[in-house]
Protein backbone atom coordinates (compact mmCIF):
# COMPACT_ATOMS: atom_id res chain seq x y z
CA UNK A 1 0.00 0.00 0.00
CA UNK A 2 1.33 3.45 -0.84
CA UNK A 3 1.01 6.57 1.26
CA UNK A 4 -1.67 8.14 -0.91
CA UNK A 5 -3.94 5.13 -0.39
CA UNK A 6 -3.19 5.24 3.33
CA UNK A 7 -4.14 8.89 3.64
CA UNK A 8 -7.25 8.32 1.51
CA UNK A 9 -8.49 5.51 3.77
CA UNK A 10 -7.64 7.50 6.88
CA UNK A 11 -9.53 10.46 5.43
CA UNK A 12 -12.59 8.31 4.58
CA UNK A 13 -12.85 6.96 8.13
CA UNK A 14 -12.25 10.31 9.85
CA UNK A 15 -14.49 12.20 7.43
CA UNK A 16 -17.44 9.84 7.98
CA UNK A 17 -17.07 10.13 11.77
CA UNK A 18 -16.63 13.93 11.57
CA UNK A 19 -19.74 14.36 9.41
CA UNK A 20 -21.77 12.08 11.67
CA UNK A 21 -20.53 13.95 14.76
CA UNK A 22 -21.73 17.24 13.30
CA UNK A 23 -25.02 15.82 12.01
CA UNK A 24 -25.93 14.09 15.27
CA UNK A 25 -24.92 17.15 17.32
CA UNK A 26 -22.88 15.27 19.88
CA UNK A 27 -25.35 12.45 20.57
CA UNK A 28 -22.55 10.02 21.40
CA UNK A 29 -24.93 7.08 21.66
CA UNK A 30 -25.78 7.48 17.98
CA UNK A 31 -22.25 8.33 16.85
CA UNK A 32 -20.56 5.19 18.26
CA UNK A 33 -22.53 2.76 16.05
CA UNK A 34 -21.71 5.01 13.10
CA UNK A 35 -18.00 4.44 13.76
CA UNK A 36 -18.65 0.76 13.08
CA UNK A 37 -20.41 1.76 9.85
CA UNK A 38 -17.46 4.02 8.97
CA UNK A 39 -15.20 1.00 9.49
CA UNK A 40 -17.26 -1.08 7.07
CA UNK A 41 -17.16 1.75 4.50
CA UNK A 42 -13.38 2.14 4.90
CA UNK A 43 -12.83 -1.59 4.35
CA UNK A 44 -15.05 -1.43 1.26
CA UNK A 45 -13.12 1.56 -0.12
CA UNK A 46 -9.90 -0.36 0.51
CA UNK A 47 -11.23 -3.05 -1.83
CA UNK A 48 -11.49 -5.65 0.93
CA UNK A 49 -15.22 -6.19 0.66
CA UNK A 50 -17.73 -6.27 3.48
CA UNK A 51 -15.49 -7.07 6.49
CA UNK A 52 -17.89 -7.70 9.32
CA UNK A 53 -15.43 -9.93 11.18
CA UNK A 54 -12.73 -7.29 11.72
CA UNK A 55 -15.24 -4.69 12.74
CA UNK A 56 -16.72 -6.93 15.43
CA UNK A 57 -13.47 -8.63 16.45
CA UNK A 58 -11.84 -5.53 17.94
CA UNK A 59 -14.38 -5.01 20.73
CA UNK A 60 -13.79 -8.57 21.92
CA UNK A 61 -10.52 -7.37 23.51
CA UNK A 62 -12.56 -5.37 25.99
CA UNK A 63 -14.81 -8.14 27.30
CA UNK A 64 -13.05 -8.24 30.68
CA UNK A 65 -13.19 -4.47 31.01
CA UNK A 66 -16.85 -4.47 30.03
CA UNK A 67 -17.43 -6.83 32.95
CA UNK A 68 -15.50 -4.57 35.33
CA UNK A 69 -17.43 -1.46 34.36
CA UNK A 70 -20.86 -3.11 34.13
CA UNK A 71 -20.48 -4.83 37.52
CA UNK A 72 -19.19 -1.53 38.97
CA UNK A 73 -22.20 0.31 37.56
CA UNK A 74 -24.62 -2.25 39.00
CA UNK A 75 -22.98 -1.91 42.43
CA UNK A 76 -22.96 1.88 42.25
CA UNK A 77 -26.61 2.06 41.24
CA UNK A 78 -27.52 -0.27 44.10
CA UNK A 79 -25.77 2.17 46.48
CA UNK A 80 -27.75 5.02 44.91
CA UNK A 81 -31.10 3.26 45.23
CA UNK A 82 -30.50 1.84 48.71
CA UNK A 83 -29.83 5.30 50.12
CA UNK A 84 -26.09 5.00 50.83
CA UNK A 85 -25.19 7.97 48.65
CA UNK A 86 -27.96 10.07 50.20
CA UNK A 87 -26.69 9.07 53.66
CA UNK A 88 -23.14 10.15 52.75
CA UNK A 89 -24.41 13.38 51.25
CA UNK A 90 -26.40 14.18 54.40
CA UNK A 91 -23.15 13.76 56.34
CA UNK A 92 -21.52 16.31 54.01
CA UNK A 93 -24.42 18.73 54.47
CA UNK A 94 -23.81 18.79 58.21
CA UNK A 95 -19.99 18.77 58.08
CA UNK A 96 -18.41 21.96 59.46
CA UNK A 97 -15.39 22.41 57.20
CA UNK A 98 -13.72 25.27 55.41
CA UNK A 99 -14.85 25.95 51.82
CA UNK A 100 -11.79 24.30 50.26
CA UNK A 101 -12.08 21.11 52.33
CA UNK A 102 -15.84 21.17 51.82
CA UNK A 103 -15.47 21.29 48.03
CA UNK A 104 -12.75 18.61 48.13
CA UNK A 105 -15.02 16.22 50.05
CA UNK A 106 -17.95 17.08 47.76
CA UNK A 107 -15.90 16.36 44.63
CA UNK A 108 -14.76 13.02 46.09
CA UNK A 109 -18.39 12.19 46.88
CA UNK A 110 -19.50 13.23 43.40
CA UNK A 111 -16.67 11.28 41.83
CA UNK A 112 -17.16 8.06 43.81
CA UNK A 113 -19.32 6.32 41.15
CA UNK A 114 -16.88 7.54 38.49
CA UNK A 115 -13.93 6.09 40.38
CA UNK A 116 -15.60 2.70 40.80
CA UNK A 117 -16.81 2.44 37.19
CA UNK A 118 -14.25 4.60 35.35
CA UNK A 119 -17.04 6.54 33.67
CA UNK A 120 -18.27 10.11 34.13
CA UNK A 121 -21.91 9.38 33.36
CA UNK A 122 -22.22 7.01 36.33
CA UNK A 123 -21.49 10.02 38.56
CA UNK A 124 -23.81 12.31 36.62
CA UNK A 125 -26.75 9.90 36.96
CA UNK A 126 -26.34 9.16 40.67
CA UNK A 127 -24.36 11.45 43.00
CA UNK A 128 -24.55 14.23 40.40
CA UNK A 129 -28.32 14.15 40.56
CA UNK A 130 -28.35 14.24 44.39
CA UNK A 131 -25.85 17.13 44.60
CA UNK A 132 -27.26 19.06 41.62
CA UNK A 133 -30.84 19.04 42.88
CA UNK A 134 -29.74 20.03 46.38
CA UNK A 135 -27.61 22.96 45.23
CA UNK A 136 -30.32 24.20 42.84
CA UNK A 137 -32.86 24.04 45.70
CA UNK A 138 -30.41 26.09 47.81
CA UNK A 139 -30.59 28.81 45.18
CA UNK A 140 -27.03 28.44 43.89
CA UNK A 141 -26.56 29.71 40.32
CA UNK A 142 -27.13 27.02 37.71
CA UNK A 143 -23.72 27.69 36.10
CA UNK A 144 -22.02 26.91 39.41
CA UNK A 145 -24.16 23.83 40.02
CA UNK A 146 -23.44 22.39 36.57
CA UNK A 147 -19.75 23.19 37.03
CA UNK A 148 -19.51 21.37 40.38
CA UNK A 149 -21.26 18.26 39.03
CA UNK A 150 -19.30 18.29 35.77
CA UNK A 151 -15.91 18.69 37.45
CA UNK A 152 -16.83 16.11 40.09
CA UNK A 153 -17.79 13.62 37.38
CA UNK A 154 -14.62 14.36 35.39
CA UNK A 155 -12.36 13.90 38.41
CA UNK A 156 -14.29 10.78 39.37
CA UNK A 157 -13.66 9.29 35.94
CA UNK A 158 -9.96 10.19 36.12
CA UNK A 159 -9.29 9.07 39.69
CA UNK A 160 -8.33 5.42 40.38
CA UNK A 161 -9.02 2.56 40.39
CA UNK A 162 -10.72 2.68 36.97
CA UNK A 163 -10.70 5.24 34.16
CA UNK A 164 -12.41 3.98 31.01
CA UNK A 165 -10.56 6.18 28.46
CA UNK A 166 -7.16 5.35 30.00
CA UNK A 167 -8.17 1.70 30.14
CA UNK A 168 -9.19 1.76 26.48
CA UNK A 169 -5.77 3.01 25.38
CA UNK A 170 -3.76 0.89 27.82
CA UNK A 171 -5.49 -2.32 26.70
CA UNK A 172 -5.22 -1.41 23.03
CA UNK A 173 -1.45 -1.05 23.00
CA UNK A 174 -0.02 -3.33 20.38
CA UNK A 175 1.83 -6.57 20.79
CA UNK A 176 0.90 -7.12 24.40
CA UNK A 177 -2.43 -8.93 24.17
CA UNK A 178 -3.96 -9.97 26.44
CA UNK A 179 -3.13 -6.71 28.16
CA UNK A 180 -4.74 -5.64 31.41
CA UNK A 181 -5.35 -2.41 33.30
CA UNK A 182 -3.34 -3.33 36.38
CA UNK A 183 -0.70 -1.19 38.06
CA UNK A 184 -2.20 2.13 36.98
CA UNK A 185 -3.62 3.07 40.40
CA UNK A 186 -0.71 5.26 41.53
CA UNK A 187 0.17 6.79 38.13
CA UNK A 188 -3.36 7.99 37.46
CA UNK A 189 -3.67 9.23 41.04
CA UNK A 190 -0.42 11.22 40.66
CA UNK A 191 -1.68 12.61 37.35
CA UNK A 192 -5.04 13.75 38.70
CA UNK A 193 -4.61 14.66 42.36
CA UNK A 194 -2.62 17.93 41.94
CA UNK A 195 -5.26 19.34 39.58
CA UNK A 196 -8.03 18.29 41.97
CA UNK A 197 -6.36 19.99 44.94
CA UNK A 198 -5.70 23.17 42.96
CA UNK A 199 -9.28 23.19 41.66
CA UNK A 200 -10.69 22.96 45.20
CA UNK A 201 -8.27 25.59 46.51
CA UNK A 202 -9.19 28.05 43.76
CA UNK A 203 -12.93 27.41 43.54
CA UNK A 204 -14.09 26.35 47.02
CA UNK A 205 -15.21 29.79 48.16
CA UNK A 206 -16.62 30.82 44.76
CA UNK A 207 -18.75 27.72 44.25
CA UNK A 208 -20.05 26.88 47.69
CA UNK A 209 -21.06 30.34 48.83
CA UNK A 210 -24.62 29.92 50.09
CA UNK A 211 -24.24 26.19 50.74
CA UNK A 212 -22.81 26.35 54.24
CA UNK A 213 -23.01 23.47 56.71
CA UNK A 214 -26.52 22.90 58.04
CA UNK A 215 -27.20 22.72 61.76
CA UNK A 216 -30.04 20.23 61.57
CA UNK A 217 -29.83 17.51 58.96
CA UNK A 218 -32.50 14.86 58.94
CA UNK A 219 -30.73 11.58 58.33
CA UNK A 220 -32.36 8.49 56.94
CA UNK A 221 -30.87 5.12 57.87
CA UNK A 222 -27.73 4.26 59.79
CA UNK A 223 -24.02 3.88 59.19
CA UNK A 224 -24.57 0.17 58.58
CA UNK A 225 -25.33 1.00 54.93
CA UNK A 226 -21.66 1.94 54.52
CA UNK A 227 -20.54 -1.68 55.01
CA UNK A 228 -20.82 -2.68 51.29
CA UNK A 229 -18.84 0.39 50.21
CA UNK A 230 -16.16 -0.17 52.85
CA UNK A 231 -15.81 -3.85 51.93
CA UNK A 232 -15.43 -2.97 48.25
CA UNK A 233 -12.90 -0.20 48.98
CA UNK A 234 -10.80 -2.58 51.11
CA UNK A 235 -10.97 -5.33 48.47
CA UNK A 236 -10.07 -2.92 45.66
CA UNK A 237 -7.07 -1.59 47.62
CA UNK A 238 -5.96 -5.15 48.43
CA UNK A 239 -6.42 -6.10 44.75
CA UNK A 240 -4.14 -3.24 43.71
CA UNK A 241 -1.49 -3.28 46.44
CA UNK A 242 -1.69 -6.58 48.37
CA UNK A 243 -2.18 -8.89 45.41
CA UNK A 244 0.74 -11.05 46.57
CA UNK A 245 -1.03 -12.06 49.79
CA UNK A 246 -4.66 -11.90 48.74
CA UNK A 247 -6.21 -14.49 46.41
CA UNK A 248 -7.15 -13.02 43.02
CA UNK A 249 -10.80 -12.04 42.78
CA UNK A 250 -10.87 -9.35 40.10
CA UNK A 251 -13.17 -6.34 39.88
CA UNK A 252 -16.31 -8.22 38.73
CA UNK A 253 -16.29 -10.54 41.75
CA UNK A 254 -15.44 -7.67 44.13
CA UNK A 255 -18.34 -5.59 42.79
CA UNK A 256 -20.76 -8.52 42.85
CA UNK A 257 -19.86 -9.05 46.54
CA UNK A 258 -20.53 -5.33 47.09
CA UNK A 259 -23.83 -5.56 45.20
CA UNK A 260 -25.08 -8.48 47.31
CA UNK A 261 -24.04 -6.65 50.50
CA UNK A 262 -25.81 -3.49 49.25
CA UNK A 263 -29.03 -5.47 49.01
CA UNK A 264 -28.62 -6.57 52.64
CA UNK A 265 -27.20 -3.46 54.36
CA UNK A 266 -29.42 -0.62 53.19
CA UNK A 267 -31.14 2.60 54.24
CA UNK A 268 -34.18 1.93 52.08
CA UNK A 269 -35.62 -0.88 49.99
CA UNK A 270 -33.95 -1.61 46.67
CA UNK A 271 -35.05 -3.77 43.75
CA UNK A 272 -32.04 -5.79 42.61
CA UNK A 273 -33.22 -6.04 39.00
CA UNK A 274 -33.93 -2.31 38.73
CA UNK A 275 -30.52 -1.48 40.20
CA UNK A 276 -28.77 -3.83 37.78
CA UNK A 277 -30.64 -2.71 34.70
CA UNK A 278 -30.47 1.04 35.42
CA UNK A 279 -26.80 0.74 36.38
CA UNK A 280 -25.96 -0.84 33.04
CA UNK A 281 -27.93 1.86 31.23
CA UNK A 282 -25.91 4.68 32.84
CA UNK A 283 -22.56 3.44 31.50
CA UNK A 284 -23.72 2.02 28.16
CA UNK A 285 -22.87 5.04 25.99
CA UNK A 286 -19.31 5.39 27.31
CA UNK A 287 -18.72 1.66 26.91
CA UNK A 288 -20.05 1.72 23.35
CA UNK A 289 -17.48 4.42 22.56
CA UNK A 290 -14.54 2.21 23.58
CA UNK A 291 -15.98 -0.67 21.57
CA UNK A 292 -16.20 1.63 18.56
CA UNK A 293 -12.58 2.65 19.27
CA UNK A 294 -11.54 -1.01 19.27
CA UNK A 295 -13.36 -1.55 16.02
CA UNK A 296 -11.59 1.45 14.44
CA UNK A 297 -8.18 0.06 15.49
CA UNK A 298 -9.01 -3.28 13.91
CA UNK A 299 -10.13 -1.59 10.69
CA UNK A 300 -7.00 0.58 10.49
CA UNK A 301 -4.89 -2.53 11.05
CA UNK A 302 -6.79 -4.58 8.48
CA UNK A 303 -6.70 -2.05 5.67
CA UNK A 304 -3.02 -1.30 6.34
CA UNK A 305 -3.30 2.32 7.47
CA UNK A 306 -1.56 1.74 10.81
CA UNK A 307 1.20 -0.46 9.41
CA UNK A 308 2.03 1.83 6.49
CA UNK A 309 2.07 4.95 8.64
CA UNK A 310 4.25 3.24 11.27
CA UNK A 311 6.74 2.17 8.60
CA UNK A 312 6.89 5.68 7.11
CA UNK A 313 7.36 7.24 10.55
CA UNK A 314 10.16 4.77 11.28
CA UNK A 315 11.87 5.53 7.95
CA UNK A 316 11.55 9.28 8.55
CA UNK A 317 13.16 8.83 11.99
CA UNK A 318 10.57 10.94 13.81
CA UNK A 319 11.36 11.50 17.49
CA UNK A 320 9.02 9.24 19.47
CA UNK A 321 8.35 11.74 22.28
CA UNK A 322 7.59 14.51 19.82
CA UNK A 323 5.25 12.18 17.97
CA UNK A 324 3.42 11.29 21.20
CA UNK A 325 2.98 14.99 21.99
CA UNK A 326 1.69 15.77 18.49
CA UNK A 327 -0.83 12.92 18.65
CA UNK A 328 -1.98 14.07 22.12
CA UNK A 329 -2.50 17.58 20.72
CA UNK A 330 -4.45 16.21 17.75
CA UNK A 331 -6.65 14.16 20.07
CA UNK A 332 -7.31 17.15 22.29
CA UNK A 333 -8.12 19.56 19.46
CA UNK A 334 -10.06 16.99 17.39
CA UNK A 335 -12.07 15.90 20.43
CA UNK A 336 -12.75 19.46 21.54
CA UNK A 337 -14.04 20.50 18.12
CA UNK A 338 -15.82 17.35 16.93
CA UNK A 339 -16.53 15.44 20.12
CA UNK A 340 -15.11 12.52 22.08
CA UNK A 341 -16.12 9.79 19.54
CA UNK A 342 -13.97 11.57 16.94
CA UNK A 343 -11.07 11.69 19.42
CA UNK A 344 -11.44 7.95 19.95
CA UNK A 345 -11.39 7.34 16.18
CA UNK A 346 -8.24 9.42 15.81
CA UNK A 347 -6.93 7.62 18.87
CA UNK A 348 -7.13 4.36 16.93
CA UNK A 349 -4.23 5.65 14.83
CA UNK A 350 -2.44 7.32 17.74
CA UNK A 351 -2.46 4.22 19.93
CA UNK A 352 -0.71 2.13 17.27
CA UNK A 353 1.85 4.73 16.26
CA UNK A 354 2.79 5.80 19.79
CA UNK A 355 3.05 2.28 21.18
CA UNK A 356 5.08 1.14 18.17
CA UNK A 357 7.50 4.06 18.38
CA UNK A 358 7.98 3.52 22.12
CA UNK A 359 7.93 -0.26 22.09
CA UNK A 360 11.35 -0.72 23.68
CA UNK A 361 10.94 1.88 26.41
CA UNK A 362 7.52 0.67 27.52
CA UNK A 363 4.37 2.38 26.42
CA UNK A 364 1.93 1.75 29.27
CA UNK A 365 2.00 5.22 30.80
CA UNK A 366 2.04 6.88 27.39
CA UNK A 367 -1.17 5.05 26.61
CA UNK A 368 -2.65 6.11 29.94
CA UNK A 369 -1.74 9.74 29.20
CA UNK A 370 -3.35 9.56 25.75
CA UNK A 371 -6.46 8.08 27.38
CA UNK A 372 -6.57 10.95 29.86
CA UNK A 373 -6.31 13.36 26.91
CA UNK A 374 -9.44 11.78 25.41
CA UNK A 375 -11.11 11.98 28.84
CA UNK A 376 -10.34 15.72 28.88
CA UNK A 377 -12.21 16.13 25.60
CA UNK A 378 -15.34 15.08 27.48
CA UNK A 379 -15.01 18.38 29.34
CA UNK A 380 -13.71 20.54 26.50
CA UNK A 381 -15.95 19.22 23.76
CA UNK A 382 -18.21 21.69 21.98
CA UNK A 383 -20.84 18.96 21.66
CA UNK A 384 -21.79 15.88 23.64
CA UNK A 385 -19.57 16.50 26.66
CA UNK A 386 -20.18 15.81 30.35
CA UNK A 387 -21.69 19.28 30.85
CA UNK A 388 -24.42 18.53 28.27
CA UNK A 389 -25.35 15.35 30.14
CA UNK A 390 -25.40 17.23 33.46
CA UNK A 391 -27.65 19.95 32.00
CA UNK A 392 -29.98 17.30 30.61
CA UNK A 393 -30.06 15.44 33.91
CA UNK A 394 -30.77 18.56 35.98
CA UNK A 395 -33.15 20.12 33.47
CA UNK A 396 -31.11 23.30 32.97
CA UNK A 397 -29.71 24.84 29.78
CA UNK A 398 -27.03 27.20 28.60
CA UNK A 399 -23.98 25.88 30.46
CA UNK A 400 -21.28 24.41 28.24
CA UNK A 401 -18.14 22.37 28.83
CA UNK A 402 -15.82 24.93 27.18
CA UNK A 403 -17.40 27.63 29.39
CA UNK A 404 -16.60 25.59 32.50
CA UNK A 405 -13.06 24.95 31.22
CA UNK A 406 -12.65 28.70 30.63
CA UNK A 407 -13.53 29.43 34.24
CA UNK A 408 -11.05 26.77 35.37
CA UNK A 409 -8.14 27.38 33.02
CA UNK A 410 -5.51 26.65 35.67
CA UNK A 411 -7.03 23.27 36.55
CA UNK A 412 -7.33 22.25 32.90
CA UNK A 413 -3.78 23.44 32.19
CA UNK A 414 -2.50 21.45 35.16
CA UNK A 415 -4.11 18.31 33.79
CA UNK A 416 -2.61 19.02 30.36
CA UNK A 417 0.83 19.57 31.91
CA UNK A 418 0.48 16.31 33.84
CA UNK A 419 -0.35 14.51 30.58
CA UNK A 420 2.73 16.06 28.92
CA UNK A 421 4.93 14.97 31.84
CA UNK A 422 3.66 11.40 31.55
CA UNK A 423 4.21 11.49 27.79
CA UNK A 424 7.80 12.68 28.18
CA UNK A 425 9.07 10.97 31.34
CA UNK A 426 9.31 7.23 30.84
CA UNK A 427 10.97 6.99 34.28
CA UNK A 428 7.55 7.45 35.87
CA UNK A 429 6.88 3.77 35.20
CA UNK A 430 8.33 3.15 38.72
CA UNK A 431 4.88 4.21 39.93
CA UNK A 432 3.36 1.09 38.39
CA UNK A 433 3.25 -1.16 41.44
CA UNK B 1 -9.56 -21.59 42.99
CA UNK B 2 -8.93 -20.87 39.31
CA UNK B 3 -11.57 -23.40 38.29
CA UNK B 4 -14.08 -21.80 40.68
CA UNK B 5 -13.27 -18.32 39.36
CA UNK B 6 -13.66 -19.57 35.78
CA UNK B 7 -17.19 -20.75 36.57
CA UNK B 8 -18.06 -17.60 38.56
CA UNK B 9 -16.82 -15.32 35.76
CA UNK B 10 -18.79 -17.28 33.18
CA UNK B 11 -21.95 -16.96 35.28
CA UNK B 12 -21.32 -13.21 35.72
CA UNK B 13 -20.83 -12.64 31.99
CA UNK B 14 -23.97 -14.65 31.17
CA UNK B 15 -26.04 -12.68 33.70
CA UNK B 16 -24.64 -9.40 32.34
CA UNK B 17 -25.51 -10.45 28.78
CA UNK B 18 -29.08 -11.27 29.84
CA UNK B 19 -29.41 -7.96 31.70
CA UNK B 20 -28.16 -6.02 28.68
CA UNK B 21 -30.62 -7.84 26.41
CA UNK B 22 -33.42 -7.13 28.89
CA UNK B 23 -32.39 -3.46 28.91
CA UNK B 24 -32.49 -3.36 25.10
CA UNK B 25 -36.05 -4.69 25.10
CA UNK B 26 -37.25 -2.13 27.69
CA UNK B 27 -35.26 0.85 26.45
CA UNK B 28 -37.01 3.69 24.63
CA UNK B 29 -34.02 5.84 23.64
CA UNK B 30 -32.51 4.82 20.29
CA UNK B 31 -29.04 5.99 21.38
CA UNK B 32 -29.13 3.68 24.38
CA UNK B 33 -30.58 0.78 22.39
CA UNK B 34 -27.72 1.04 19.88
CA UNK B 35 -25.09 1.36 22.62
CA UNK B 36 -26.51 -1.59 24.54
CA UNK B 37 -26.66 -3.56 21.30
CA UNK B 38 -22.94 -2.98 20.73
CA UNK B 39 -22.16 -4.03 24.31
CA UNK B 40 -24.27 -7.17 24.09
CA UNK B 41 -22.32 -8.73 21.18
CA UNK B 42 -18.99 -9.44 22.94
CA UNK B 43 -20.81 -10.41 26.15
CA UNK B 44 -23.01 -12.97 24.37
CA UNK B 45 -20.02 -14.32 22.46
CA UNK B 46 -18.03 -14.72 25.66
CA UNK B 47 -20.96 -16.26 27.53
CA UNK B 48 -21.32 -18.84 24.76
CA UNK B 49 -17.51 -19.15 24.48
CA UNK B 50 -17.59 -18.31 20.77
CA UNK B 51 -14.15 -17.11 19.71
Amino acid sequence: MNLTETYLLLFVMLAVVAVVSVLFKGKNGLISPMIFVAGLITALVAGMGFRLREVTEGPFVYVDNLMWVLCGAIFVYALYLNGTFQFLFDKWRGAKLGPVARLFVLILFLGLPGMLTGTALASVATTGLIVGRYLLDKGIEKTKVVEVVTMGSLFGMLLPPLCVPAMAFAIARQGLYPASFEGFFLPILVLTLPALIVYCALSGRRLLEGADAEEQVEKKGGAVCLIPLLVVVVLVICHNFLYFVMPFLGYPVIYVIGFVLALIFKCQGVNALTAASEGIRTVSIELAMILAFASAIEVFNTVGVNGTLAAQIKIAGVNSTLMSLVFALLLLVGGAVLGTPFAYTLGAVAVYQVSNANYTTGSELLMMALGVTVALTMLLSLRGGIADSVCQQLGVAGVTGPGIAKRNVITVLLLVVAVIVFLCASGLSVLMI
Amino acid sequence: MIQALYIIYRIIVAVLALLVIWDIIREKSLAHVLSLGLISIPLIMRALMIK
